[in-house]
């Protein structure tokens, strides 16, 4: 990510916009040539990199820019120490070493006959490292001193700056006190990040989604925006997204400005998917019933967010009927006890009338620990089983 | 009778039961989990609210621990800090203590975390001064004292931090102290900062300071988050009870002839571009100046001129040579050497082979070098501006400061270093070397300076 100090944002009116730059323009040489250095860079102190980017941004007025481009590819990269030194430990021996040697001048006179100059040699010898090597060693362990080790190689110029544009999103949001999220699909990644980042939400439902009213539990005494860094790590989850977008509240000097972000700006997301299916009990049941071919009902997976104040759970599928109703489908998978019970607890907390639970029999649990419908399958989820319980415990939303 | 639940929620708390009519102060309803909730420095009010109402409280927040703490070090303490610590206690174990730099304001905050007996944070605005405080509490204490900060990420009963790490952790660890201490708690009214009392369920707090300054709304803040003013003792108070007079030296050097050359050139650009925009580099046209830096390529050009121009004039040859001079003058007497810019203290380092402290010296380091200066082993280090605020340095007799920058804020804290009382102490000497860019005679002017402080 980029530190604040690198955000370029322009202002207008009440709306704040960060300053994206495009992958066709004249940025993308300056992230080539950032790139080379890198490149060039790997196996060198930091400090000579440093020198080298300070060469190449020199007095440009967008150096921000540079300093964003060199920041990411910072992330993609790894430190070790120069040499198999342990440099506290020498200065500990050499520092000794000297003071125990009486007077150490920088310029010799009558009084103070013993130089540094003169008795570095000696002092290197007892402390085990070359005379020359010295001044270096002495203080490897510094930032400045570190070698860069390893980088990761894949990232093109093209790249880096879908990055920087996501990056320069994410530092917008530093500054954010409240996020608004309108979001259609991706409930499940969208969710993980949620509960992830710590950070607290309102849901209503709007039509086809749902609005996610986003800050943090003392959002409610002050506008704070010790939850800006939080948004910032959620806002690649809902970039996941195939359709949403989103308005926070920021902070810029002593006024508070709205940023909007949607799909139209193109960022990408660097999260991993969410793997398809959890199980493969659930992709069968997906597939059987998408080759059902005159269904008047519809499946979607992870389709619908059910929510109390205590909880959030996101059913594996929804179904929707051409009548309007809507039923839920979960299948309770085994892990642990625990695992068991902290379902079991949500579902009791949330209790929708038209959520079905689906158990293996080799889950080996009593009724009485289901509250609603429920199905037992041995090894298939079979639709003779599903539609009838469809059919009966489906509801019209309100 | 009626009982409500307290408990702690990143920073918050929560109330839950037979909640009155009344809505206790500071508790507002938060309608995304259908509770009350109050920042968690209402712990004490709703305390006094319930006690009023006949209300049981069981309040669960807490996660602070009770502490077998005993004071090893064998303090003397002055009878104005053995008045300044019962007037803390006093005032219920919240509220603040303003002594001048050098005063010992450490000794309150080791009797209160030793009076207190339960976890304890202390919060400092730098590394540096971090630092400081878990040698201190290491010493203090004989136990293990965690640091959260500079790399570190070790949370204990007693915890240092600083201001920006405790901002960060402020919901993470807020009930995790009974006890806070604010070093230099000017810094607190800063917006984020004053999150961290907020943010805390410690029951007992305590702010210590040499600038309180009364302004408004920040006067207001502090009181509210940390308690009133407790003690107050200025310099004038205290002068002739702990405050040794010092000399100060002031050392002119020039530029060599190569660095006069460098410094012509880019000063040059920086003077032309001023006189061009008709900017002036100070105020709010200083500040107006680092704006256009950010936008227009000529400011951004003569700020980097500027910043050159600057190092050349602290890391000038002269100055290492009238430093090496100075080092043989007083190679019987413990030296400080500072400077605020961390290229010259490593070269210092390098160079005269002594051990050197700056925000990147790790606090076991630190502790080491410290220790060997307070002892016989080292008779110079070096460092870099970082030891500007209420550091306890052992007591040097000599100070050379590389000077730079000359805010007369910044000289008064740095000079109050040697001011510490030590009755073996002869004279303190005090000098600064500073490099005029300008072709000038040496000249080296003698000053006493009777009372430096504001």
């Amino acid at each position: 990510m980029l530190t604040l100090d690198l955000l370029r944002c322009r202002v207008k009116d009440d709306v704040v916009t960060p300053i994206y730059i495009s992958s066709s323009g004249r940025y993308f040489n300056v992230a080539n040539q950032v790139i080379a250095i890198y490149h060039g860079c790997l196996g060198r102190a930091l400090g000579e990199l440093e020198r080298e980017l300070d060469e190449l941004a020199g007095s440009a007025a967008d150096y921000k820019v540079y300093r964003g481009f060199a920041k990411l590819m910072a992330d993609a990269m790894d430190l070790a120490p120069p040499a198999e030194v342990d440099a506290e430990a020498l200065r500990r021996q050499v520092f000794t070493l000297a003071a125990g040697m009486g007077p150490l001048a920088r310029r010799a006179d009558l009084l103070f006959p013993d130089t540094v100059a003169e008795k570095a040699p000696e002092i290197a010898a007892r402390a085990g490292v070359p005379a020359e090597t010295l001044p270096t060693a002495l203080y490897a362990d510094l930032r400045e001193c570190q070698v860069m080790c390893a980088l990761d190689a894949s990232i093109g110029p093209k790249e880096l700056i879908e990055r920087y544009n996501t990056a320069l999103a994410q530092a917008m949001l530093f500054r954010a006190v409240q996020m608004v999220a309108d979001v259609y699909d991706n409930y499940r990644t969208i969710f993980k990040y949620l509960k992830l980042t710590r950070l607290m939400h309102v849901i209503t439902p709007i039509d086809g989604g749902y609005r996610l009213r986003i800050d943090g539990p003392a959002s409610l005494f002050t506008h704070v925006e010790r939850y800006g860094v939080a948004m910032a790590n959620l806002l690649p989850a809902i970039l996941k997204g195939t359709r949403w977008r989103l308005v926070a509240k920021v902070r810029v000097g002593p006024d508070e400005k709205l940023f909007h972000l949607s799909r139209k700006e193109g960022l990408t997301s660097h999260y991993r998917d969410e793997p398809e299916f959890n199980s493969a009990a659930e992709e069968a049941l997906f597939r059987r019933f998408s080759r059902k071919a005159k269904s008047n009902c519809t499946i979607e997976r992870d389709g619908a967010v059910l929510s109390s104040p205590d909880t959030v759970m996101i059913p594996d599928f929804t179904f929707r009927h051409e009548d309007g109703r809507v039923a839920h489908l979960e299948i309770v998978g085994f892990w642990t006890p625990q695992y068991l019970a902290r379902k079991l607890e949500k579902v009791r907390a949330l209790d929708p009338p038209n959520l079905i639970l689906a158990v293996p029999q080799s889950l080996n649990c009593a009724n009485e620990e289901f509250t609603g419908p429920v199905i037992h399958f041995k090894e298939r989820l079979l639709m003779k089983d599903v539609v009838p319980m469809l059919e009966a415990h489906a509801i019209r939303l309100p | 009778m009626a009982e409500v639940i307290l408990s702690y929620d990143a920073g918050t708390l929560l109330l839950e039961g037979d909640v009155p009519g009344r809505v206790p102060p500071q508790f507002q309803w938060d309608p995304r989990v259908e509770k009350f909730r109050a920042p968690a420095v209402a712990r004490r009010g709703i305390h006094r609210f319930c006690e009023g109402l006949g209300i049981v409280l069981r309040d669960q927040c807490s996660g602070a621990r009770k502490l077998a703490l005993e004071l090893r070090t064998n303090f003397a303490p002055r009878e104005y800090q053995q008045e300044a610590y019962r007037a803390w206690e006093e005032a219920g174990g919240c509220g603040m203590v303003v002594l001048p730099t050098g005063a010992g304001k450490t000794f309150i905050a080791l009797a209160a975390m030793a009076r207190v007996k339960r976890s304890a944070l202390v919060v400092a605005p730098t590394l540096e001064l971090m630092n400081q405080w878990y040698a201190l509490l290491t010493d203090a204490f004989g136990k293990g004292v965690g640091i959260l900060g500079g790399g570190y990420h070790e949370v204990r009963p007693l915890t240092v931090t600083t201001y920006d790490s405790a901002f960060i952790y402020a919901a993470e660890y807020g009930n995790r102290f009974d006890l806070l201490i604010f070093d230099e708690v000017h810094h607190l009214p800063a917006p984020n900062y004053r999150q961290i009392p907020q943010l805390s369920t410690a029951w007992c707090r305590l702010g210590l300071t040499a600038t309180y300054e009364r302004q408004d709304g920040e006067h207001a803040v502090l009181e509210e988050l940390i308690g009133p003013v407790v003690f107050r003792k200025t310099i004038n108070d205290l002068k002739g009870e702990f405050l040794a007079d010092y000399e100060l030296i002031r050392i002119h050097t020039d530029l060599t002839e190569e660095e006069a050359a460098r410094y012509a050139l880019v000063e040059k650009d920086y003077h032309d571009y001023l006189k061009a925009t008709g900017l002036k580099p100070f105020g709010g046209g200083w500040d107006e100046f680092i704006r256009r830096s950010a936008y227009d390529p000529d400011a951004r050009k003569a700020l980097l001129a500027k910043q050159e121009m600057k190092r050349i004039i602290i890391g000038s040859e002269r100055k290492l040579e009238v430093l090496d001079s100075l080092l043989k003058q007083h190679w019987a007497d413990k030296v400080i050497i500072f400077t605020e810019q961390n290229d010259l203290v490593y070269r210092i380092s390098r160079e005269f082979l002594i051990p050197a402290i700056t925000y990147q010296t790790k606090a076991r380091e630190r502790k080491w070098i410290l220790d060997g200066f307070k002892g016989e082993l080292f008779h110079a280090i070096v460092t870099s501006k970082v030891l500007n605020e209420g550091i306890d340095v052992p007591s040097a007799k000599i100070a050379v400061i590389l000077s730079g920058s000359a805010s007369p804020r910044e000289q008064i804290q740095r000079l109050g270093r040697i001011l510490r009382k030590d009755p073996a102490r002869r004279q303190a000497v005090l000098y600064e070397v500073v490099t005029s860019a300008t072709a000038e005679v040496n000249i080296s002017s003698r000053r006493r300076i009777p009372d430096a402080h504001p």
